[in-house]
């Protein structure tokens, strides 16, 4: 049986669809589960909020390609009013503009999973088997030295002169050609994005795609879910259309993403019975440091990160548990010009004199790993849209600051002529001396310019609806088929980039749906 | 004077917020009307360009708020050239209406802000150089409110200005690695649809 992909221009009445399982998403989750549920044999039906643009609709143009695959054109903030959430919204979720790192999660942070929230089957040893196969399918590799740029090359030299520890990045890729496009959709599908990988494979074992259509009501029956009223979207004018479709399928999982399956379930009315819904959120904000250099950088071409610090991976604390340093991983940056002006916190004319010298620009990023302490939550605006509420507690704002302060100092070690910290600010570092002046920057609303790519909980696994909203077997709490499979199941952040997580995690919630429907 | 002086002139930070939250409050209010009280027409920007989420009071706050934060002079491109107030219209066409309102407040609070500060101008009718002062004053205060409304509209003029080919050349960029033609969505076509000019 070949499946295929239906759009909005397919989807102009009103029908019912029956299947086994309906998967509600199109990411690392989502594509994933659905590809390892096809593989078993079942009938999966997977719906996508976002629209259908296969490589040959990529144009490598930074706003028209932002408006396709960015969910709210990179242009919705957390509560802080600054902080830039990111996230796709496409077949093929962020993977489509995410940069195909691809990190195992590390071993103790699934030993913290484990120990700390209750999480059950979800060690080295039952991810390892994922891992090797998606390590095989998806070409996963540490990076080559063709594909380390200029910046990438700086900050290796960098870290290895300040003695930090330091990697090749593993990618998921596959004959590169090193356009530096990574964020607008890779044209030559050398980057191996859901779009191109699992959701082809899902559709030729028989699943069927619905893009532009809206999750929106769940049918519950004695402690089943039965069927899922969606709406079809115009995607001309991204608004409701008028054709609705009904969704019967005997197991529905939710893989709507960090920022929204949390939000999919409140507006259900799930609040009410699981408490942590919505709760123990993260999103690795990302501050970035630029800097002039005396030679060509040219940060927009070749891979964004093919060597990665992750020296400071683990925070360290004194006895007292005060926060000492790290946290985080530190990475080479990559923007087109468009964001790179956008996070350059100048005014005209001087904003222009550093624009003129773009070639010139290198750029440091690096996310931190969420103080579980200090976690945001998720609460629905008047439209029902996600809001994201993040606090940036004490130790957040050091960690932050930290974490510029490295980037600072790898510039510095770098010989940069001039450094400036993407804050509202726009603090100038001129040598070590200078770097004091970061302990004391605001980081809210804009004092500190970040993006949060890498959304985790809403929907945190643990032992019971007091603690948690989904159980080991990814299925939420008092309902027999209802299934959570993305970065919204993870309690803390991953402390690297999470999609290898998703993908690993997703393996293992199939196996779960797949017995759940013997 | 830098906005948070406002202070030190007996103004909490309470009583800002509070001032902020009222006249963002007057100005959506006044924004709403303008747009729901002619249904099916569209506001202009100040090229004649049709505009379907600012109101002629938004892009006028926009505009000066864009002639504060980008490059002067003969060698910059101008907002007609990148066509910026368009496209923030555009981009913000298609945004959640949570979004939409975040912004529209922003530049409503932008507009009359000046006021609680002892300016006896709107944003808009301020001369150049003393906007682009507030505006970086704005840009590096104690105040998240007002920090955060300077950060994210410059964030998006200057995002939506160097993405555009007419900056290239100054920037030094060297386009897309492929030079592959563009290729509008359905939703660019759209908003292009419904701005061209008519008879």
């Amino acid at each position: 049986m070949i499946g295929r992909i239906y759009e909005f221009r397919d989807l102009t009445e009103s029908e019912t669809i029956r299947t086994e399982v309906c998967v509600i998403g199109s990411g690392c989750g989502g594509a994933t589960v659905a590809k390892r549920l096809a593989e078993r044999g079942h009938d999966v039906v997977v719906l996508e909020r976002g629209g259908y643009y296969p490589t040959r609709s990529f144009d490598q143009d930074e706003l028209n390609m932002n408006g396709k695959l960015s969910d709210n054109r990179s242009l919705k903030t957390a509560s802080d009013n600054v902080t830039v959430l990111l996230s796709g919204n496409n077949v093929g979720g962020a993977s489509v503009h995410y940069w195909a790192d691809s990190y195992r999660t590390p071993e103790d942070r699934l030993r913290l999973w484990a120990e700390r929230y209750g999480i059950e089957g979800h060690g080295v040893a039952d991810l390892t088997p994922a891992w090797d196969e998606l390590t095989e399918t998806l070409h996963v590799h540490p990076a080559e030295d063709e594909y380390f740029n200029r910046m990438n090359q700086l900050v290796r030299e960098g870290a290895t002169q300040l003695r930090w520890r330091g990697a090749r990045v593993p990618q998921a890729r596959h004959s590169c050609q090193k356009s530096g496009h990574c964020m607008q959709g890779c044209v030559y599908e050398a980057k191996k994005s859901q779009l191109v990988t699992h959701i082809p494979e899902a559709i030729a074992l028989g699943a069927r795609l619905y893009a532009d259509v809206r999750a929106e009501t769940l049918g519950l029956d004695n402690g089943r879910v039965t069927s899922l009223q969606a709406v079809v979207m115009d995607r001309a004018t991204n608004r409701p259309s008028l054709t609705h479709l009904t969704v019967q399928a005997k197991a529905f999982v939710v893989a709507a993403g960090g920022y929204n399956s949390a939000a999919f379930l409140m507006r259900n009315g799930f609040r009410e019975t699981l408490p942590r819904l919505g709760r123990g959120f993260g999103f690795n904000p990302s501050p970035m440091v630029h800097a002039l250099y005396d030679e060509d950088i040219v940060l927009w071409r070749n891979i964004p990160a093919a060597y990665g610090v992750d020296h400071f991976r683990l925070a360290s604390y004194a006895p007292s548990g005060r926060y000492i340093e790290g946290g985080y991983l530190l990475m080479p940056n990559q923007l087109q010009p468009g964001l790179l002006a956008g996070s350059l916190p100048l005014l005209g004319n001087e904003h222009a004199t550093w624009m003129r010298q773009m070639r010139r620009i290198g750029s440091t990023i690096g996310w931190i790993d969420d103080h579980p302490d200090e976690l945001g939550r998720i609460e629905l605006n008047s439209d029902g849209s996600p809001k994201i509420i993040y606090p940036y507690g004490p130790t957040t704002q050091a960690m932050l600051r930290d974490l510029v302060k490295k980037q600072a100092q790898l510039h510095i070690a770098c010989k940069a002529r001039e450094i400036i910290v993407a804050g509202a600010r726009g603090l100038r570092v001129h040598g070590s001396h200078d770097l004091e002046s970061i302990d004391t920057l605001e980081v809210r609303a804009g004092g500190l310019l970040m993006g949060s790519p890498h959304p985790s909980g809403g929907c945190a696994m643990g032992r019971d609806s007091h603690d948690s909203v989904v159980d080991s077997s990814h299925r939420v709490h008092g309902l027999q088929n209802l299934f959570v499979s993305d970065s919204s199941v993870f309690p803390t952040s991953v402390s690297v980039d999470p999609s290898f997580t998703i993908m690993g995690f997703s393996y293992l919630a199939a196996e779960h749906v797949h017995a759940a429907l013997a | 004077m830098t906005i948070d002086h406002l202070e030190i002139r007996g103004l909490s930070r309470r009583r800002f917020l509070a001032g902020c939250v009222a006249i963002a409050g007057l100005a959506a209010a006044c924004g709403r009307r303008a747009k729901c009280g002619s249904p099916g027409i569209s506001s202009r920007a100040a090229d004649g360009a049709l505009l379907l989420v600012l109101t002629e009071g938004e892009a006028q706050t926009l505009t000066a708020f864009a002639e504060s934060v980008l490059p002067t002079g003969a060698a910059a491109p101008s907002l007609a050239d990148t066509r910026l107030i368009q496209r923030f219209d555009e981009e913000f066409f298609f945004v959640d209406e949570a979004v939409r309102a975040d912004m529209k407040m922003a530049l409503g609070v932008l507009e009359w802000v000046p006021l609680l500060g002892g300016y006896f101008h709107r944003f808009s009718h301020m001369d150049l150089f003393t906007r682009t002062a507030l505006v970086q004053s704005m840009m590096g205060s104690r105040l998240e409110t007002s920090r955060a409304i300077a950060n994210s509209l410059r964030f998006a003029v200057h995002f939506f200005y160097y993405a555009h080919p007419a900056t290239w050349a100054m920037s030094g960029y060297d386009g897309p690695f492929t030079h592959l033609a563009p290729q509008l969505s359905e939703q660019r076509m759209h908003y292009l649809e419904l701005t061209k000019p008519r008879a």
